[in-house]
């Protein structure tokens, strides 16, 4: 009587899963491709045009449409959509992602200098945010004082709620300009990255807090916390810390996936209001531009990391819930014992 | 004797959530628990006797608090002791074994890690290697027959009757004086319910210990306890030894909740046959075409080689005007039967025909059409209604889905159903939560009636109800049935229920039939072991 009910051999198993999710994976990237460069085509203008102004400047100056025409063929507009996309497909398949249409430098290029900066912002709130939001929740549930647990639970919705772009502001404001202790802007040296790393781990914090405060108090009161541990004589910190939280985790580890996915897109706030380098920012600029190429190199990095991000999150979700790992005993075995 | 637990005068008091008014839950409730024996505390829900689990372990909900009276445990007022100084006693000298065995353990731990989790909370003087043994041998006393291989598996991975055997180990591991069981086998089949009271009474007698066992089962607290509480809306009406009490009830809520009972009479429980043989199912002509013919029908879930075979060729027959009850423990396949009557699996083998249509062969429409005429009663009437609906809304959702009437027709309608199962027509505007578990079912049972069928599938209408209330739920069933010429296709892990409701019944056990008959042939000369083994509860 052992604990893997499952009579595929365990190896074999893994084996399908791992190329279920590979298969899935390269689904999502070449979808996400497909979509945004079509997308890309039904909106009005290209790249050639946002180089040399505004679509009004056609045909109401001197310009001639032959040098447009060359233009285009210069950089490949020229062909038909398919051809276009083919060629864009193949060149992602060979992991040439292609030239910027506007700078003409390798869009791997553009990308390799702000991924880091985008990267190392995200992460390093990351690991405040983490730690903040369980404490946070604790807080929220854990104290005797109830002034004290209804503070903590206000706090993080009270944060969401507030625009990051204000928020921002408000502390280059303060301490920037004010006190002067931190650089407003740039993206160069650690002393860069506090204000916006403060920013966004507390809206991390204030996030994961959320969840966590209600499904922390969803366990709590379920009868294994409620009942069966305090009669074993456990603590309501014991209870909390050794039953509740790894169980209260299950929506955290969702959002936590969420969050990751905003920090790399959605960073593009608080990149302009600190002036960083970033990818958000880099990304709203080629959409400006139609700068094609680097739109579709953008959105194939993110796919591949949103990807990436929900395996991880599925791997945690395995290693976290037993059930997951193992499933009911057959009825046979059930009755064995019973 | 000397008592081990002394409550005098014990009143507990839930707050409301919205405004401050406070509900009294116990009203100065006093009452002595003997040492070394059991005390039963009776009583129908609502009654106060969880609170007054909860209250002595003082493990009352958030909104509890208890405002006046005495706790003492073998002499001294536990109730003067500080909450730290309190949690010393539970575990170490006072266990608890809660009702719900499914949410009663921490789903992502092993067996092995809650259970030695309460050795060192109640910092136990054993070594690990100590308690490790202890822990080996409880598990041996209580039933299970590899205790090694238990510890490392998961609760999800245990029945019902092996998680609550887990907690009753877990209340008796330190040797308590005193155990409290909260309904321990009311969730459980009601043999899974026997193993789990003998691994109660085993551990009891091995370690002398005092337990107080909460039921609303008075066959149970007959059979298991020496000495009985009952108690009603918050107040103690009744001790004393449970044969006198039974025997000679005094109070009159005793006498009625005995009275209520088809199992107990002159202060001792009946077997289900002699309780079968007092009250006799009235008889019915068996004429015309059969309402549900099942022949030879399969249903395997999963592949066929690591699948389970659900449903394993039964055959069956129900006759129109009559009740037929289909018997087993869960898992025995008796609710994917009930499924494939109503058409909501296919089966993989055999016929099923209803009211005269083969089922499988129905088209959607067609099928839309027959369910018109079969309705379904489901076991948790706490989750079969939407609370944000009032009764009317629930009542008139069947014939709004098929459009039938106009709205004063409908709402005419729901007056009539309201009246037909006994409750008052100004409850149509009230919500499930403000009604009692028995008045739920009720609506359950004017919803399944709003579209006048011909079948009603009752599963396990009654087993989430008290002994009392289950006793005119099915009284309703049984006048409804007559008024309105109803076929039952009853479904049910409890026979006693069955004996004077059904006309036939089938004992089902992984998936087969292993007993079909008259009730009267099955209940008074079963051959099958299983049959014989339900009937000894």
């Amino acid at each position: 009587m052992t604990g893997s009910p499952s009579s595929a051999s365990l190896p074999a198993r893994l084996a399908r899963d791992v190329a279920t999710k590979l298969a899935h994976a390269v689904a999502v990237v070449f979808a996400a491709y497909s979509a945004t460069f079509f997308l890309l085509f039904v909106l009005p203008g290209d790249a050639v045009l946002a180089r040399i102004g505004t679509t009004d400047a056609i045909g109401s100056n001197d310009l001639a449409q032959l040098d447009l025409d060359a233009l285009r063929s210069e950089v490949g507009l020229a062909d038909s959509l398919w051809s276009q996309y083919l060629h864009g497909v193949t060149g992602l398949l060979r992991g040439d992602l292609g030239r910027s249409l506007i700078t003409e430098q390798p869009v791997t290029t553009l990308l390799g200098e702000v991924l880091p900066n985008t990267v190392t912002l995200g992460a390093v709130s990351l690991a405040f945010s983490v730690p903040l939001g369980f404490l946070l929740a604790v807080l929220a549930v854990n104290p005797r004082s109830k002034a004290v647990r209804s503070f903590a639970s206000m706090v993080p919705s009270a944060y969401v709620s507030l625009p990051v772009f204000w928020v921002g502001i408000l502390f280059v404001y303060l301490f920037s300009i004010t006190l002067g202790w931190f650089p407003s802007s740039g993206s160069r040296g650690a002393a860069s990255l506090v204000l916006p790393v403060t920013v966004l781990s507390l809206l991390g914090a204030a996030q994961f807090a959320q969840v966590l405060i209600s499904s922390l108090r969803t366990e709590l009161g379920t009868t294994y916390a409620a009942v069966t541990a305090p009669a074993k004589g456990a603590g309501r910190f014991h209870t909390l810390y050794r039953h509740c939280l790894r169980n209260a985790s299950f929506p955290f580890l969702a959002v936590f996936g969420l969050r990751v996915g905003q920090l790399l897109g959605g960073a593009v706030v608080i990149e302009m209001v600190f002036s960083r380098v970033g990818l958000g920012r880099l990304m709203v600029d080629s959409v400006k531009a139609v700068d094609l190429t680097v739109v579709l190199g953008i959105v194939v990095v993110l796919a591949a990391v949103y990807v990436a991000i929900n395996v991880l999150v599925d791997i945690g979700y395995v290693l976290l819930d037993p059930r997951l790992r193992r499933h009911p005993a057959s009825a046979t075995r059930k009755e064995a014992d019973a | 004797m000397t008592p081990l637990v002394w409550i005098t005068g014990l009143t507990v008091a839930y707050r409301r959530a919205h405004d401050d008014v406070e509900d009294t839950a116990l009203e100065s409730v006093s009452l002595d628990v003997p040492a070394g024996q059991v005390t039963a505390v009776i009583g129908e829900s609502g009654s106060g006797k969880s609170t007054l689990a909860h209250a002595v372990v003082r493990l009352l909900p958030h909104n509890g608090h208890i405002r006046s009276g005495r706790i003492e445990l073998g002499g001294e007022d536990v109730l003067l002791r500080g909450d730290r100084e309190f949690r010393a006693l539970r575990g170490r000298h006072i266990g608890f074994v809660p009702q719900d065995p499914v949410a009663s353990l921490n789903p992502t731990k092993t067996v092995g890690a809650q259970l030695k989790e309460a050795f060192s909370l109640a910092r136990s003087p054993l070594s690990p290697q100590a308690v490790e043994e202890r822990i080996h041998q409880d598990l041996l006393d209580v039933g299970f027959a590899d205790p090694a291989a238990l510890l490392a598996r998961y609760p999800h991975e245990l029945s019902g009757g092996m998680r609550q055997r887990v907690l009753v180990t877990i209340a008796f591991s330190q040797r308590p004086r005193l155990v409290i069981a909260d309904e321990p086998t009311s969730a459980l089949d009601v043999l899974v319910g026997k193993e789990v009271l003998t691994a109660i009474h085993a551990a009891r007698v091995r370690h002398d210990t005092t337990v107080v066992l909460i039921t609303h089962d008075l066959a149970v607290a007959s059979r298991n306890a020496q000495h009985v509480v009952v108690m009603e809306r918050g107040v103690v009406v009744e001790t004393g030894p449970v044969e006198q009490v039974f025997a000679h009830p005094e109070h009159p809520y005793t006498r009625a909740l005995l009275a209520s009972s088809a199992r107990v009479a002159q202060g001792r429980v009946l077997s289900i046959a002699e309780a079968h043989l007092r009250r006799a199912v009235q008889p019915v002509r068996e004429t015309g075409q059969p309402v549900v013919e099942l022949e030879a029908v399969s249903k395997r879930f999963g592949t066929a080689r690591r699948g389970t075979l659900a449903v394993d060729g039964v055959s069956l027959t129900v006759p129109r005007g009559s009740t037929f009850a289909l018997v087993g423990e869960s898992g025995s396949g008796k609710t994917t039967t009930s499924r494939l009557v109503l058409g909501l699996e296919r089966p993989d083998a055999g016929s099923v025909r209803v009211l005269g249509r083969s089922v499988p062969d129905l088209r959607r429409g067609e099928l839309r059409d027959l369910r018109r005429r079969m309705q379904v009663v489901y076991q948790s009437p706490f989750e079969s209604l939407n609370p944000r609906l009032s009764l009317r809304g629930i009542i008139s959702e069947p014939l709004d889905a098929y459009r039938i009437g106009s709205r004063a027709e409908r709402l005419a309608r729901v007056d009539e159903l309201l009246d037909l199962v006994r409750l008052p027509r100004s409850y149509r505007d009230r919500r499930p939560t403000e009604l009692s578990g028995g008045q739920r079912q009720r609506v359950a049972i004017a919803r399944a009636l709003a579209l006048r069928p011909e079948l009603l599938v009752l599963d396990e209408p009654v087993s989430a109800l008290d002994a009392t209330v289950q006793a005119r739920v099915l009284e309703l069933l049984t006048e409804l049935q007559r008024e309105l010429d109803l076929t039952y296709f009853l479904i049910t892990h409890d026979l006693a229920v069955v004996s004077d409701v059904a006309q036939r019944v089938a004992v089902m056990r992984a998936g087969r039939i292993v007993e079909h008959g008259t009730t009267s042939d099955v209940i008074l000369t079963p051959h099958d072991d299983y049959t014989q083994a339900l009937l000894a509860v």
